[in-house]
Formats: C-alpha cells, sequence, structure tokens
C-alpha cells in the first residue's frame, strides 16, 4: 500500500502548474516569424477543415466497406464459379441444402450452395441474400451445422477439425457467408469484391 | 493485440522495451509511437486511421487554443472540437444502437451499418478532450510537438484500456524520462501481478461465471455464485489490465496515476466510485460533474448533476440500454447515500458496510452483464427465488466445490493483505521473491499456451 | 531493507530478460511443428503475409496463433496448465470428467426438445413402417451412468439414465425389441473392465456383454467361444485425454476378440472404397494414435459383411463407432451383415435395404451420441 501511494503523483487541477516548461517547447507555429497571431490560428483552422473533409472520406470508405452493395446475384455466383477449388465441388439444390444444414432456404432471396460429396472432404460453401430475420435463422442453423461436423470430426479427422475450426461466417448488410475449406479465404475474397 | 497473448508478452513487448532503452533520448517517443501504432494496426488494420485523425485534430486544435487570444473565439473552437472528438466517438461507437433504438420506437427504417468497434475509442477520445479542455482552461500548454503528442494519445500501455491518462500528469516525462534497472524491475513487478490477475483468476472465473450462466436450469445459489464470480472476474480482468499498463509505464519512465483501490472494500456506493476505474469517475468528475456545479448547488440541481454524469458514465461503457440502466441504478444509489441513509450507512460496523456495498455492487454487474433485458431480469428473479429451481443444487455444489480455491484465493486477493505481504517479502527475502515472480510467470505462460479462455471484457470500449 | 528491495526489483528485472531471451532464442531456432499428437491436431504454420490478409486481421490473427502453437516446449507448457488445474480443484475440463481410479468419463448432454422429438418421431415412423422386419435397438449407457461412482465428489453429471428410459418408453409402442443394457452391465464391472479409461467407448468385454444380452433377443449363438481374446496394444490413447487436458500421458491395453478357427469365414467389402478384406481389423491403425479404429478400419458410410452361415438372416445395422468392436460376434449369426453409419452415409435406405435384402434391422447407438444425433434421423425419415 505504502509504496503504490508513494508513486502517485499528486495531481494540480486548474492551476497552471506547467510554468516550469523550457523554452524550447513550442507553442508558436513553427517556422513562421511568429508576428502576426491571426495567421498561425487561421492555419491551423485550414488544416483542421482539410482534416475533417479527409475525415469524411474515410468514414464514408468505412461505412462502404462494412455494407453491402445490393448487386444481382448473378455476378456473385459467377465469381465464386470462377474462384479456385469451386470447380471439384458439387451444387447443391434445396434438397441438398436441406440435407446439410437441417433448414430450408425457401425464406431466402437467393442463395447457392457447393459441397463435396466425398465423405472425408469438409469444404463447404453457402452463401444467401435474404432479410435479417431469414439470415437470423439461417446463421443458427450454420452454428449447429459446424458443431455437428466438428462432433463427428473431433476425433477422426485431424485435418477435418482444423478447416472446420477455422470456419469462416460472415454478414454482410443482407448476405450471409459460410466457408470451410482450404479455399475459403480466396472465396471471401471473392464474395467481399463482389459487393464492396 | 492483446496484452495476454505470448506474441506480446514475448515478441512485442521486449523488442519495444529494448528498442525505447537503446535508442537515444531525442527519438524515444518516436520509437514509442511507431511501435503503438504497429500495436494498435496488428488489431485493427483500418481503424489506425481514426485514431491519427483524432491525434492530428487535437493536435492542431491545441495549438488553435494556445494561438487565438480572444475568449470567444477560444470558445467557439472548444466547442468545435468538442462536437467533432465526441461526433466520432458517437458515430462509431453508438450510431448502430442509435439507429436500432430510433428504429424500434418510432418505427422508421434507417440503414444500420454494422460498423465494427474500433478498438480504444472510448479511451483515446477521453484523453484527447482531457487535453483539449485543459489547454482551453489554461491548466497547460499546447504540446506543440506532434511525434509528442501523438506519442501520449496512442501509448500502447493504456491505448486499449485505460488507465485514462491526463496530459498533465505525464507531460513531463514525455519530455523527459527514464528507467534504472529497479524501476524496470519495479515495473515488472506490477506487469506479472497484473498478468497473473488476468489470466490465472480472471480467466478461470470468467469460466465459472459463463457455466452458471449458460445452465438452462438456476438454483438460488448458483445464480448467487455465477454473479460472484462474474464480479470477481471483472474486477481482476480490468484491474490486472491496469497494472500491466502501470507496470509497462513505469518500464518506458511514465507514473501513471492508480486505477483501481481494493474497491471491493468499499463501505459505501460512493466510497466504491472513489476506487472503482478512477481515471473514469475523475475524468467525469473534472470535465462533467464540476462545470454543471458539482455539489455547490441545490439539492435538486446536485441529483440533476449526478443523474447527468452517471447516464453518461452508463452509456460510455456500451452501446446498449442495459448500461443506461447501469449508470442509473449507480445514480439512484449515490442519490440515496447522499441525501438519505448516508448517515446511517456510516453507523454501521464496518464488515455490514463492506457486505451491503458488495451486495448492491453485485446486482449492478448482473445488470452490466446482460444487454438483454429478458435474459437479465431471468436471472435477477433467479437471484431472489423467482423462477429459480430451488435453492441449492448439485450443480452449485460442485461448482463450488471445483472453484473452492480459486474463490478463496481470489477473495483474498479483494484486500491490501497480500499484496502487502508481497512486498514486505521483497524486502525481506528477495531472492525467494524473485523465484516466486518467476513462478507466477511461468505458471501464467502455461495457461496462454493452453490457449484457454481469453477474452478481454473491457474490449468493448 | 530498501538494499534488499532494490536487489529484488533488479533480480527481477534481470530474471524476466533471461526467461525472454531463452525462449525467443529458442523461438528463432526451432523448426515448425506440423502436427502436435499429443492435442490431435494441425499446428498453425508460418502465416503468408498478403495484403488482403493483413487488412482483414486474418493474417494478424494467424501470426498470433503461430507464436502459440509454435512455442518451445509446448507440450511441457500444456502439461504444466493440466497439472496447475488439477491442483486448483479442477476436475471437468471440455466436458470430460477426471474419475477416480484412472478413468475420463465424458460428460451426457441431454438433448433439447424439439431435438429429442425429431429423433424419436424419425425413429417411431421407420419401425412402424419396416414392421415385417425384425427390429432389435440397442442403446448403450456410457461410463458416466455405469461408472457413475468413479465420477468426482459432487459431479454434475447429465441425465443419461433418463434419456435411456425415455427412449426404452417411447418405443415401446415400435414392434421393436428395446435391450436394456443397465442390468447386466451394472452386475458385470465389479469383475470386468467395460469402459476405456481414456476413451469414450466400450473395450471389447463390454462390446461381448452388450453382444450376450443382443444374443438372447434376437436367438444368437449365445456364446463366444470360438473367438479367442488378444492384447493388441498397450499403448493405447483415447481421445478424452486430448479432448480434456487430462491425464495426458496415461496410455492402456486395448484387447479384442479375434475369430478363431471355429468361427465363419467372412467377406468384408467397405462400399464405397472399393475395398475387400478377408479380416474385420485394419492392423495399421495400431501404429496410429487412433487405435479404436483396429475394428472395422473406423467408420465408413457403409460397409457389407458376408459370412459362410448359410441360414438367410440379413441384418441392417445403423449404428456409430460403438458398435465396431461388437460387430465381430454378430458374424456367427448372420449371413449378411450391411453396416451403415449415418453421419457418412449419403445414398437412399430404403433402396439399400431392398436391393440387400435385409430382413432384420438393428439400431446399435451409444447415449450419449444418440442424443447429439442429426444424421440418423436424416436418413430415415
Amino acid at each position: 500500500m505504502t509504496e503504490r501511494r508513494a508513486n502517485a503523483r499528486p495531481v494540480a487541477r486548474n492551476t497552471a502548474q506547467s510554468a516550469t516548461r523550457p523554452a524550447t517547447r513550442r507553442a508558436a507555429p513553427q517556422g513562421r516569424g511568429g508576428v502576426h497571431h491571426a495567421a498561425p490560428e487561421r492555419r491551423y483552422a485550414i488544416l483542421k477543415w482539410a482534416l475533417l473533409a479527409a475525415l469524411a472520406v474515410y468514414t464514408v470508405l468505412v461505412v462502404g466497406a462494412n455494407s453491402a452493395r445490393d448487386v444481382d446475384f448473378s455476378v456473385i455466383r459467377s465469381a465464386i464459379a470462377a474462384a479456385p477449388g469451386v470447380s471439384e465441388l458439387k451444387t447443391l439444390d434445396e434438397n441438398g441444402f436441406q440435407e446439410r444444414m437441417d433448414a430450408t432456404p425457401a425464406g431466402c432471396e437467393d442463395w447457392l450452395m457447393v459441397g463435396s460429396d466425398d465423405i472425408m472432404d469438409v469444404s463447404e460453401l453457402m452463401i444467401a441474400k435474404a432479410d435479417e430475420a431469414t439470415l437470423d435463422g439461417l446463421e443458427a442453423a450454420v452454428q449447429k451445422r459446424l458443431e455437428a461436423q466438428l462432433a463427428v470430426f473431433r476425433s477422426y479427422g485431424v485435418n477435418q477439425k482444423d478447416l472446420l475450426e477455422g470456419a469462416t461466417l460472415l454478414r454482410r448488410g443482407n448476405y450471409l457467408f459460410y466457408a470451410v475449406g482450404e479455399h475459403a479465404d480466396q472465396w471471401e475474397d471473392a464474395f467481399l469484391a463482389c459487393i464492396r | 493485440m492483446v496484452f495476454s497473448s505470448l506474441h506480446f508478452l514475448y515478441i512485442f513487448l521486449p523488442m519495444v522495451m529494448l528498442a525505447h532503452r537503446f535508442a537515444p533520448r531525442r527519438l524515444r517517443n518516436g520509437v514509442l509511437l511507431v511501435a503503438s501504432i504497429w500495436f494498435y494496426a496488428w488489431g485493427e488494420p483500418v481503424y489506425v486511421g481514426l485514431m491519427l485523425f483524432s491525434v492530428a485534430w487535437n493536435y492542431l486544435t491545441g495549438l488553435q487554443l494556445g494561438a487565438a487570444a480572444r475568449h470567444s473565439r477560444r470558445r467557439a473552437v472548444l466547442a468545435g472540437a468538442v462536437v467533432v472528438n465526441l461526433a466520432v466517438l458517437g458515430f462509431f461507437k453508438y450510431y448502430g444502437f442509435l439507429v436500432q433504438t430510433l428504429n424500434g420506437a418510432l418505427g422508421l427504417r434507417l440503414p444500420d451499418y454494422q460498423l465494427p468497434l474500433p478498438i480504444g475509442i472510448s479511451f483515446y477520445t477521453f484523453q484527447a478532450l482531457s487535453y483539449v479542455i485543459d489547454v482551453y482552461r489554461g491548466t497547460t500548454k499546447p504540446q506543440g510537438s506532434l511525434v509528442d503528442f501523438a506519442t501520449y494519445i496512442t501509448m500502447f500501455p493504456q491505448l486499449v484500456a485505460g488507465p485514462i491518462v491526463k496530459y498533465t500528469d505525464i507531460e513531463a516525462q514525455l519530455r523527459k524520462r527514464g528507467a534504472t534497472l529497479a524501476q524496470v524491475g519495479q515495473g515488472l513487478e506490477r506487469v506479472i501481478l497484473g498478468l497473473s490477475k488476468k489470466v490465472l483468476l480472471a480467466n478461470n472465473l470468467g469460466l465459472l461465471a459463463d457455466a452458471m450462466r449458460a445452465s438452462p436450469k438456476l438454483s438460488v445459489l448458483s445464480a448467487w455464485l455465477g454473479a460472484a464470480a462474474y464480479a470477481l472476474q471483472i474486477y481482476f480482468d480490468f484491474s490486472g489490465y491496469s497494472d500491466m499498463a502501470i507496470g509497462m509505464g513505469r518500464m518506458l519512465g511514465f507514473t501513471f496515476a492508480e486505477n483501481f483501490d481494493y474497491p471491493y472494500r468499499a463501505r459505501s456506493v460512493t466510497e466504491f466510485w472513489r476506487r472503482w476505474h478512477i481515471s473514469l469517475s475523475s475524468w467525469f468528475r473534472d470535465y462533467v460533474y464540476i462545470p454543471l456545479g458539482g455539489n455547490r448547488v441545490g439539492a435538486g440541481r446536485h441529483m440533476l448533476n449526478l443523474l447527468v454524469v452517471w447516464l453518461l458514465t452508463g452509456l460510455w461503457h456500451g452501446a446498449s440500454w442495459n448500461f443506461v440502466l447501469w449508470g442509473l441504478y449507480y445514480a439512484l444509489l449515490l442519490i440515496l447515500e447522499k441525501y438519505l441513509t448516508g448517515g446511517a450507512l456510516s453507523k454501521l460496523p464496518a464488515g455490514a458496510a463492506r457486505a451491503l456495498t458488495l451486495l448492491l455492487v453485485t446486482v449492478g454487474w448482473v445488470i452490466f452483464s446482460n444487454t438483454d433485458f429478458a435474459a437479465m431480469g431471468r436471472y435477477l428473479g433467479c437471484l431472489v427465488g423467482i423462477g429459480s429451481q430451488g435453492f441449492a443444487d448439485r450443480a452449485f455444489m460442485y461448482a463450488l466445490r471445483s472453484n473452492a480455491l480459486l474463490l478463496a484465493f481470489a477473495a483474498l486477493c479483494c484486500g491490501p493483505g497480500l499484496r502487502q505481504w508481497q512486498l514486505k517479502l521483497t524486502g525481506r527475502l528477495p531472492l525467494l521473491a524473485v523465484v516466486l515472480f518467476a513462478a507466477l510467470l511461468v505458471a501464467c505462460t502455461a495457461y496462454l499456451v493452453h490457449g484457454s479462455y481469453n477474452p478481454f471484457l473491457y474490449f468493448r470500449f | 531493507m530498501k538494499k534488499k528491495r532494490l536487489l529484488f526489483l533488479r533480480a527481477t528485472a534481470i530474471m524476466v530478460l533471461a526467461l525472454v531471451a531463452l525462449l525467443d532464442v529458442a523461438f528463432l531456432i526451432h523448426r515448425d511443428r506440423a502436427t502436435s499428437p499429443l492435442e490431435n491436431r494441425n499446428l498453425q504454420q508460418r502465416p503468408a503475409m498478403t495484403l488482403q490478409g493483413l487488412l482483414s486481421g486474418r493474417f494478424e490473427s494467424r501470426f498470433d496463433s503461430y507464436v502459440s502453437d509454435q512455442f518451445p516446449l509446448r507440450d511441457h507448457w500444456i502439461a504444466l496448465k493440466s497439472t496447475l488445474d488439477r491442483l486448483a480443484g479442477r476436475t471437468e475440463s471440455n466436458g470430460v470428467f477426471l474419475g477416480r481410479d484412472g478413468y475420463l468419463i465424458q460428460d451426457f448432454k441431454a438433448p433439447s426438445e424439439a431435438d429429442y422429438r425429431r429423433t424419436m418421431d424419425a425413429l417411431v415412423d421407420f419401425l412402424d413402417r419396416h414392421d415385417d422386419l425384425a427390429q432389435y435397438v440397442l442403446v448403450a449407457p456410457t461410463a458416466v451412468t455405469v461408472l457413475s461412482d468413479a465420477l468426482p465428489a459432487l459431479a454434475d453429471a447429465g441425465d443419461e439414465v433418463g434419456y435411456i428410459h425415455r427412449l426404452a418408453e417411447d418405443l415401446s409402442e415400435t414392434p421393436a425389441t428395446f435391450i436394456d443394457l443397465r442390468p447386466a452391465f451394472a452386475e458385470a464391472k465389479a469383475s470386468t473392465q467395460l469402459y476405456y479409461r481414456t476413451d469414450h467407448h466400450w473395450t471389447s468385454d463390454g462390446a461381448r456383454l452388450a453382444y450376450l444380452e443382443l444374443a438372447r433377443a434376437a436367438s444368437l449363438p449365445g456364446d463366444t467361444d470360438g473367438f479367442e481374446r488378444r492384447l493388441l496394444s498397450n499403448r493405447f490413447q483415447g481421445t478424452l485425454s486430448a479432448v480434456s487436458g487430462f491425464r495426458m500421458n496415461q496410455s492402456e491395453d486395448l484387447w479384442a476378440y479375434i475369430p478363431g478357427d471355429g468361427t465363419p469365414q467372412t467377406v468384408v467389402t467397405w462400399v464405397s472404397e472399393n475395398r475387400r478384406s478377408a479380416s474385420l481389423y485394419r492392423e495399421e491403425s495400431l501404429d496410429t494414435r487412433d487405435k479404436y479404429a483396429v475394428f472395422l478400419g473406423g467408420n465408413f458410410p457403409q460397409i457389407r459383411i458376408e459370412t459362410t452361415v448359410n441360414n438367410g438372416r440379413a441384418l441392417l445395422i445403423l449404428k456409430d463407432s460403438y458398435a465396431n468392436c461388437l460387430i465381430p460376434f454378430l458374424t456367427t449369426g448372420y449371413q449378411k451383415l450391411v453396416v451403415v453409419d449415418p453421419r457418412y452415409f449419403t445414398g437412399d435406405l430404403e433402396v439399400l435395404m431392398e436391393a440387400e435384402g435385409v430382413n432384420e434391422v438393428l439400431i446399435l447407438y451409444n447415449a450419449e451420441t444418440l442424443a447429439e444425433d442429426t444424421a440418423l434421423r436424416g436418413d430415415i425419415e
């Protein structure tokens, strides 16, 4: 206790105790004659406006990167079809979707899913475009799917377990993206490129 | 980057400390600045820009305030700067909250951009605001060096989770500081203690708290056990992190003010808030409460001041209505203590007063930890037997038995006794104490390697 | 005292510096390990640095994992953590209890009401649909029930007994014969090791006992004299130690009942792998960590076993991994065994049943797996 108290420096509030400042620190503008006070203040003001403009641009970019453009789903379909590792996978129909995800894609505006026939291959990819409520349900279904898959492969497939644990699940705007597999990163990048 | 990770402890921190120590004095702030930006960018590759904006904006504001002479002009500059700072904080942290509330209440369909929260934005924004306001008040002269100022704002020890360091506190040390081997050792002592609190205590308490919360059937005692575990978890998590920040600051030559003073020994809620997250309550006191009039006004106005400050404090902790409720909860308790029960409270024996305060604080944490009001209500109900399954069940007994040692040790660490003993030990049997600290570091490393449960609760900010 | 305090502070600084330097040098000069047999998983390799990866945060989080995964002396740190946990009184980790007498016991997680109903409805439907077939349902209790006295004191385990009981009740209306193993197991546990200490499976002795119960209900040969009890390995380390982190150095015996000369010949076909063998065992598994896979080579979507028993009995077995060490006993009583693991089977069960001409059905699961199942109900719906 004593040691801690000794460390705490008493802080003076509302008094200009910082008067003992060496002259090297400048409160004056850099590089100017510094005679007229208004000019440097104006300079700072201009710089600040420029900063605000930069902030506005930055904010727009950040917001844009986090939301999703409303693109035609066919754009996403072709981007995915062109992505590496997809051609080996089978495109699933509604029954296939239902079987794997234990949920129906019927409520979606559009969706795609690919997976492998090989039982030991856990690669799969699902993209759905739907309203928030449907996406909530699908997200829960994906979580259950991952849990079920992990339960299966936990003791039997080290590689599969790793891929499943590294699964990607994203929500952007009204899109849901779910991917497991070696190429999941590239699929994610392809998808994000479409909707940014 | 997280303090309690192997990468940070064994790679980043040693490299930065060495670079800082062996760099020429003039370049030390630069080294620290680069390291801090790297630290931040590692966790937030995109939001680094926002933090740099805050640095530049507040740096220029400081200079502008220094250059402007007319009072009205200075006031305008201050107002503008504060508005922009709060707008940035408000947008990036609270936009979703605002939109969801408005949509829900007024049936609007405003777009909800699900922006991830920039780490540390509440902390660095408040630090920047404290600087700007202090320059306006004349408490301090503006910092002329952009590098030095940036170092103050972005300094990695306290960037992500505090303590909120006032510019005036470290202004001199920005210019000149040093750390002898002994001071480095002192910093490390603190770092190891903080790390142990986080990794050995908080994380394991978190497992217990989560287990109780996840259980669909809660008995009354299980609910209390879970609540107590959470209360302990958040204390050791947060104070451990503050300890590490203070320790690392020490190693760099900075002296940060204490952020916690054994809060669970408080004998009243008023006292609790003088001991918990001291830097935050000080900030609100200095920059909101006192300007509003503080307690030097009539009772009615005083109560209003308290209400405003505490609603803001609650809101600062998170963009969700339960945090507002939590703030309100404390506002009411503080008002009660001041105007009604304060006298009676001081007459209680210390033990009873502490127990009562702990009770109130623990209930407060239940409000704090549940963003979903339905879940919160259910849990609070279980605490008093409404909707609970029995008084004590097997799950409670097992949890208690499995965590008895942990809970006992955690309770012990809530008081100053152990720390005082440790300090005495270092002065009597120094080499044994070194072995003890080595053991702590080894134990923490073992837990970190195992990669056990390691979220940091205050990262929301 | 001040001097000693100074000594402490300086020594602490030096101590930390030394420890960090030691570990950092070890980290720098080490070669990346690909897998951790101790943890039964792959270890993170040095991640590739890409712009996208850096911006998205993927590189950063992978690098952090890389440091943890390749940390020098990783396995020792993990063992230390386990020991510290146990010293602190922890007797459960990741759903596995640290039991007495060297046992690791997996906790039972009861299914949600909705899940239970779905599985039960699918089962009842399936059994009623195929009432022309002889039907047997064997849901084995696991160690958490049978060895409940080995659980740590006050352990709050899931109610597996209640679950099995409920299953039996709900299935009593169907034509299936529900085989309850609990009485036989309760009696035998004092003299026989029914479950592995480090694995969630039952031992071959446990499986044999279960077979005897099944044999009575299904009119199968009531003894296993034709089989020879042989020790296949004394270094079996099951999955529970990896899952829980407890007793990671413990290993035990793996016994199996090998068909002797008096038993029927078998031809085993792994249908989707297009592999055929005369043996029900895969010896190569004994050299890996997953030694339990010696039984039938592990889990496959579909295995057909044809024997020289000429009685026209063809059994469809819907199963999980518990069945793998029980199936050899069934070869004495059936001409054909069609073994289907619903977790991997993607075909049409009805078609398969027709094609293979099955006239009996056995549903053989352990209670834990059945409680978590989503595959069986999908295949039989």
